[in-house]
């Protein structure tokens, strides 16, 4: 044995950390160790786009094109002063861009993690983070793009900033729930993939994103409809205090019933099946 | 810590999707039903009922057919895949060396998918920067480390995976088919590397068809047929159990029997022990045989890239070979003689000389071990 050889074989493996039953013991020894799924993600983000000059400002690019881009088309077709109408898109667009990317990317999370997994990589709440790690890199890249929109808006409430400090963590927590009960039907369910995929056109669509929420009343159906929508109120809870309006008032209700019935539902299914994840990838 | 594996009627049976057998009349009939037929669901037995146990110092070679449960035992071991009943223990950290190449980042560099890869086996990160020169040097990309990953070679990519992955020491390591990563070269170095690394470990399962590889390792063997363990103890008798389990096979399929499949191309191997040179004719003795005990039959020369087959082949007993792999044909000894026309010397035959093995003389292509002795003949300092 060379010098090299022995000086390779000194690291012990340290042993496993992992049940497949506890989702929270899972999470918690994930969190502890955050290495792989934070490289893995942020190797995967980077590295898509090392090829041009632009670099990582290419990521920037969705948000300017839906932010100003659509923003501004709408605001000009509504005639809405540009000025406060990006704004309301901005905030919007990357609540809802955290939640939908923890949705489509998860239901594929442990089919394209398989390698890892077969090799005995088997704590599955690294590949949810590492989905939920990924949106929230592009939510932070995104960030100076809606700033932007932010500093021409005429009446930002520095209390409202403040109070997302609540709730984006919020929004994480239920992005996380949704992750690991997506991850698990799409890893069952290949087909599921495809199924949100397109849902999600109309999903954004539904949400008051590139239109104002009070233009449907309490009352009638399509004000019912978007009521009913979770997007709505976890872009609500972000925005509102923002843009110095009003939450509504089943918002907080509806948010914390979610919350707490998902993660019910995720600690579930994930002690259910999440054993026979290796078996369906 | 002790390390140790238990395992105690294991079984594992799961849901399988087949889709309806339909004699399609036509093509438009074929196409229809493969969009329209519901797939049915059977549930089918990958173990059965297996109770076996390994502790400290075992080597345990794992031989079956294809499909027999190798690799779903080991990643039942592994603790990925779950199991239906029975119980399991294993004690002491493990890793499966299963298939070395995937897991990586194909845009990210080298030293990126190192990174990559430590973490994913459950690294630190601090630990990783300095092993990861002595990873490059021992996969010979030290070039390479800033290049992306994309543009490596299928037999670089295996060799940095192999590099990768026995760089740490574990308690029990469970290893599949290890196929060939790469030259020749490389493969020696790697199999030094293997046999270092399995002495480092308390335990070692290894699932592989090549009887050679298996005997240098392995004290112990299993054998599985159908999901089911149909032996368990000392790595000889397993070995003759393996061969008695193919040679069975063998006969079921001359008298009809489809699923032929690992019959088809057994796997040769074979050692040419001495070389003489007298009369014109080169006499070479040694032994050859394969992995499902069927007799062959071939033994050629390749001088100078020119291949020479046999003139006549003689069998002889070589109870010492059988004893020592196994085997149930104690006749696996050869004499073989070949005419190479202007040759005057053993030394002639120059040092690119190989002596391949097959079922019959024109299909021997697989490479025998070369002993010592021939190689000496041939260079001219005998003794």
């Amino acid at each position: 044995m060379s010098v090299n050889e022995r000086r390779m074989d000194v690291l012990q493996a340290p042993e496993r950390d992992v049940s497949m039953h506890s989702l929270f013991h899972d999470l918690a020894a994930s969190l502890r160790n955050p290495e792989f799924w934070a490289l893995s993600s942020w190797l995967d983000i980077v590295v898509r786009n090392r090829q041009s000059r632009l670099g990582i400002f290419w990521l920037m690019s969705p948000a300017l094109v839906y932010i100003w881009g659509m923003g501004g088309f709408f605001a000009s077709m509504m005639h809405m002063p540009l000025a406060g109408f990006v704004a309301y898109v901005a905030i919007g667009y990357l609540v809802f861009r955290v939640i939908s990317s923890a949705i489509t990317d998860s239901t594929g999370a442990f089919a394209t993690s398989a390698p890892f997994i077969l090799d005995g990589h088997v704590r599955l709440t690294d590949f949810v983070l590492r989905v939920i790690a990924t949106a929230m890199f592009h939510f932070i890249i995104s960030l100076p793009v809606a700033a932007l929109a932010l500093a021409i808006y005429p009446d930002v409430h520095w209390i409202g900033l403040l109070f997302s400090l609540f709730s984006i963590p919020v929004v994480i927590i239920n992005a996380m729930w949704i992750g690991v009960v997506f991850a698990l039907v799409g890893a069952r369910f290949p087909d599921l993939k495809h199924l949100v995929g397109n849902i999600f056109m109309f999903a954004f669509l539904l949400t008051p994103i590139i239109w104002h929420a009070d233009t449907m009343p309490l009352g009638s159906i399509r004000g019912t409809l978007m009521r009913f929508n979770p997007f709505y109120h976890m872009v609500e809870l972000v925005r509102a205090p923002i843009l110095g309006q009003a939450i509504d008032s089943s918002t907080p209700l509806y948010l914390a019933v979610m919350t707490v019935g998902g993660w019910i539902l995720a600690i579930l299914a994930y002690r259910r099946y999440a054993r026979f994840v290796p078996l369906w990838i | 810590m002790s390390a140790s594996i238990q395992l105690d009627r294991v079984s594992l049976t799961v849901p399988l999707y087949v889709q309806p057998e339909r004699r399609a009349r036509n093509w438009a009939a074929m196409l229809l039903g493969a969009a329209f037929d519901p797939p049915r669901r059977v549930h089918v037995p990958l173990l059965d009922e297996i109770s076996f146990q390994a502790h400290e110092g075992d080597r345990v070679a794992i031989l079956g057919r294809n499909g027999a449960g190798k690799s779903t035992l080991l990643r039942v071991l592994n603790g990925v895949y779950p199991m239906s009943s029975g119980s399991m223990q294993v004690k002491g950290s493990r890793q499966a060396l299963l298939n070395m190449s995937l897991g990586f980042n194909g845009e990210a560099t080298v030293r990126e998918n190192i990174f990559l890869r430590g973490t994913a086996m459950r690294l630190k990160a601090s630990d990783m920067s300095d092993k990861i020169e002595s990873i490059l040097e021992f996969a010979g990309l030290q070039e390479k480390s800033s290049h992306r990953l994309r543009t490596l070679s299928t037999g670089q990519k295996m060799r940095l995976g192999f590099a990768i992955s026995t760089s740490v020491r574990h308690d029990i390591i469970l290893m599949d088919e290890w196929v060939g990563a790469g030259d020749s070269d490389f493969m020696a170095k790697a199999t030094e590397r293997m046999k270092g690394h399995m002495s480092g470990s308390k335990i070692v399962m290894l699932a592989s068809h090549s009887v050679g590889l298996l005997r240098s390792i392995c004290n112990k063997g299993i054998v599985l047929e159908q999901g089911r363990l149909v032996y368990s103890g000392d790595v000889i008798p397993a070995l003759e159990h393996y061969h008695d389990l193919m040679a069975s096979l063998r006969s079921t399929v001359a008298m009809g029997a489809p699923d032929a499949s690992d019959l088809a191309t057994p796997l040769v191997y074979g050692c040419a022990e001495k070389i003489s040179f007298d009369d014109g004719v080169i006499q070479l003795h040694g032994w050859i045989t394969s992995t499902n005990g069927s007799t062959v039959q071939g033994v050629a020369l390749e001088v100078a890239g020119v291949r020479y087959v046999s003139t006549s082949i003689v069998r002889n007993k070589r109870s010492d070979v059988a004893r020592h792999f196994g085997l149930r044909d104690q006749n696996c000894g050869f004499t073989a003689s070949f005419v190479i026309p202007h040759l005057t010397a053993l030394e002639n035959l120059g040092v690119e000389l190989r002596i391949l093995g097959g079922a019959d003389g024109s299909s021997a292509h697989t490479p025998l071990r070369v002993a010592p002795a021939v190689t000496a003949s041939v260079r001219g300092n005998v003794d």
